[in-house]
C-alpha cells in the first residue's frame, strides 16, 4: 500500500508539472485499489487482534499500522487532488516556473519512503528525525504562498491559477503533516507514548 | 485507595529451597491484584502466604513479615483461625465436602458460633446469592454437593467462602477446570464482588488476568519481576521479561 501511495503521489505531481491529462487519469483511476487495500488491511488487522490476542508492544505495532493506514489513504487522496488540479489547468501557462511544489513532494515522499522503513524497523530515533523534515516542507509552503500572493496582486487576471496553486501548496503541506502523524506512530509503537512531533 | 495487606520482604525457604525472594507487595483494599508467572514461579507458594495456609507444611521457614489491620499475621501470637476467617481462599478444583449443599455453606460459620436455624438460612441463601448459584440450586439445596457440575462446584466453594464473610478472597486458578461458560460466570462474579471484598487470583490465562484484575503482578523465579496497574502491564511493560511472557513469548 505504501508504494501505491507514494506512486500516486509522485505521478500526481508529474501529471501536475507535465500538464499530462493521461497521467493524471492513471492516477485518478488507481485510487480505488488504494482504498480497498485499505479496507482489506484493516480486516487484516482485525483478525490478528481477534486471533492472536496481542498485548504490549505487539498490540501497539497493530494498532499503530491500523492508524498509519488511514494515514496512507489520505496521501493518496492528495494523489488525486494533484492529478485532478492538473487536469483542471490542463493547457494554462503556469503563472511561475512549476519549481517549489515538486520540491516539496519529493521531501515529502522521501519522508514516507522513510516514516514507513521506520515503522517496519520499529525506529523511533529515525521517526523523530524524518518528523523534523516536515519543516523544510513548511518552509517551502510559507514561500510559495508569498510568491503567488505577488503574482497576483500584481495582475488580477492570475487570480484564478493562482489560487489554484495555492490550494496545491496546501496540500504538500498537508502532505506533509500526514507523513508527520505516520512518525507519531511509530513512536507510539515503540515506546507506548504519544509524542507530539 | 487504602492498603488492605502490605507485604514487606517476604522470604520463603521450603528446606534449603528458597522459593520466594523479598517479595514487597501492597494489596488494595477492594481492588482484584492478579499474580501471573510461569509455573513453578511461587504464586502458589506466596497466595498461601497471605493466609498462612503454608503453616501446614512442615519444610516451610518464612522471613519478613504481612501486614494486615496493621499487625504482622507471622506475629507469635497472631490468631490463625481468625486469619482464615478473614482471609479465605478458593482452591484451583472445587473441593465440596461431602455433605448437602447447604451444611456445605453453614460449615463455617457454625465453627464460628453461628447456630441459630433462621439466621443460618439467610446466610446460606445470601452466600450462594453471591456466587450467583442460588437460582440453579435453590429447589434442591439439601442434595449432595457432590451432584453438582464443576462450574457450580467452584461457585459453591467460592459460596462457602463467602458464607464466613471474609475481607480478602484469595484465589488460585479458580477457573482451571471449568468450561468457557463457568468460567465466563466466575469472571463476572469476581467483577461484581471487588464492591464488597479485596481480591487476589492467581491465573495462567493472560486474557482472564486482563480482563478482571486492576493490578497485576509478574513473578518470575520466586521474585516479582514486576507489578503495576493491569493496564500498564498489558499496554506497556517495563521489564522486557514481562513482554515476553505475556505476549506468549516464552513460559
Ligand atoms: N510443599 C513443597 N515442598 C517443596 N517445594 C515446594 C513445595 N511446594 C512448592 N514447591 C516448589 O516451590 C516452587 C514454587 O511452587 P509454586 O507451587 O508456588 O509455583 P506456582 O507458581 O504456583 O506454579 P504453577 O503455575 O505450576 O501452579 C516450585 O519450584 C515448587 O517445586
Ligand atoms: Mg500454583
Amino acid at each position: 500500500m505504501g508504494l501505491l501511495v507514494e506512486e500516486a503521489v509522485k505521478k500526481g505531481m508529474e501529471a501536475f508539472k507535465e500538464q499530462s491529462r493521461e497521467t493524471a487519469q492513471t492516477v485518478i483511476d488507481g485510487d480505488d485499489m488504494i482504498n480497498n487495500m485499505e479496507d482489506e488491511l484493516c480486516d487484516q488487522c482485525a483478525i490478528l487482534l481477534a486471533k492472536e490476542q496481542p498485548v504490549a508492544s505487539d498490540l501497539r505495532h497493530i494498532l499503530a499500522a491500523i492508524k498509519i493506514i488511514t494515514q496512507l489513504e489520505r496521501i493518496g487522496d492528495h494523489g488525486v487532488h494533484f492529478a485532478k488540479k492538473a487536469i483542471l489547468l490542463e493547457g494554462e501557462t503556469y503563472i511561475k516556473p512549476i519549481v517549489d511544489l515538486p520540491r516539496m513532494e519529493e521531501i515529502g515522499r522521501k519522508m514516507l519512503i522513510d516514516s514507513l522503513n521506520a515503522y517496519v524497523e520499529r525506529d523511533s530515533e529515525a521517526a523523530e528525525e524524518i518528523a523534523s523534515r516536515d519543516r523544510m516542507i513548511d518552509d517551502l509552503y510559507m514561500q510559495v504562498v508569498r510568491e503567488v500572493l505577488t503574482y497576483i496582486m500584481a495582475d488580477s487576471t492570475k487570480i484564478s491559477q493562482g489560487v489554484e496553486l495555492l490550494t496545491m501548496a496546501r496540500y504538500m503541506e498537508r502532505f506533509g503533516d500526514h507523513v508527520k502523524n505516520i512518525c507519531e506512530w511509530v513512536i507510539f509503537s515503540e515506546r507506548g507514548e504519544h509524542a507530539d512531533l | 485507595m487504602s492498603i488492605m495487606i502490605e507485604v514487606k520482604n517476604l522470604d520463603l525457604h521450603y528446606g534449603d529451597f528458597k522459593a520466594l525472594h523479598g517479595i514487597n507487595m501492597e494489596i488494595e483494599e477492594n481492588q482484584v491484584t492478579a499474580l501471573i508467572g510461569p509455573s513453578g514461579c511461587g504464586k502458589s507458594t506466596f497466595i498461601r502466604t497471605i493466609n498462612r495456609m503454608n503453616d501446614l507444611i512442615d519444610s516451610v521457614k518464612i522471613d519478613g513479615e504481612i501486614l494486615y489491620g496493621g499487625e504482622n499475621i507471622y506475629d507469635q501470637r497472631y490468631d490463625v483461625i481468625e486469619l482464615r476467617k478473614r482471609i479465605g481462599m478458593v482452591f484451583q478444583k472445587p473441593n465440596p465436602f461431602p455433605m448437602s449443599i447447604y451444611d456445605n455453606i453453614a460449615y463455617g460459620p457454625r465453627i464460628h458460633g453461628k447456630k441459630n436455624k433462621a439466621e443460618l438460612d439467610i446466610l446460606v441463601e445470601k452466600s450462594l446469592h453471591h456466587a450467583a448459584l442460588w437460582e440453579e440450586v435453590k429447589d434442591r439445596i439439601q442434595s449432595p454437593a457432590l451432584g453438582l457440575s464443576g462450574g457450580q462446584q467452584q461457585r459453591l466453594c467460592l459460596a462457602r467462602t463467602l458464607a464466613v464473610e471474609p475481607d480478602v478472597v484469595l484465589m488460585d486458578e479458580p477457573t482451571s477446570a471449568l468450561d468457557p461458560v463457568s468460567t465466563a460466570k466466575i469472571e463476572d462474579l469476581v467483577h461484581d464482588l471487588k464492591k464488597d471484598y479485596t481480591i487476589v487470583i492467581v491465573t495462567h490465562n493472560m486474557q482472564q488476568a486482563g480482563r478482571i484484575s486492576d493490578k497485576t503482578a509478574f513473578f518470575l523465579n520466586g521474585y516479582i519481576e514486576e507489578f503495576g496497574t493491569t493496564d500498564q502491564i498489558f499496554f506497556n511493560p517495563v521489564s522486557s521479561k514481562t513482554e515476553a511472557y505475556i505476549s506468549g513469548k516464552f513460559g
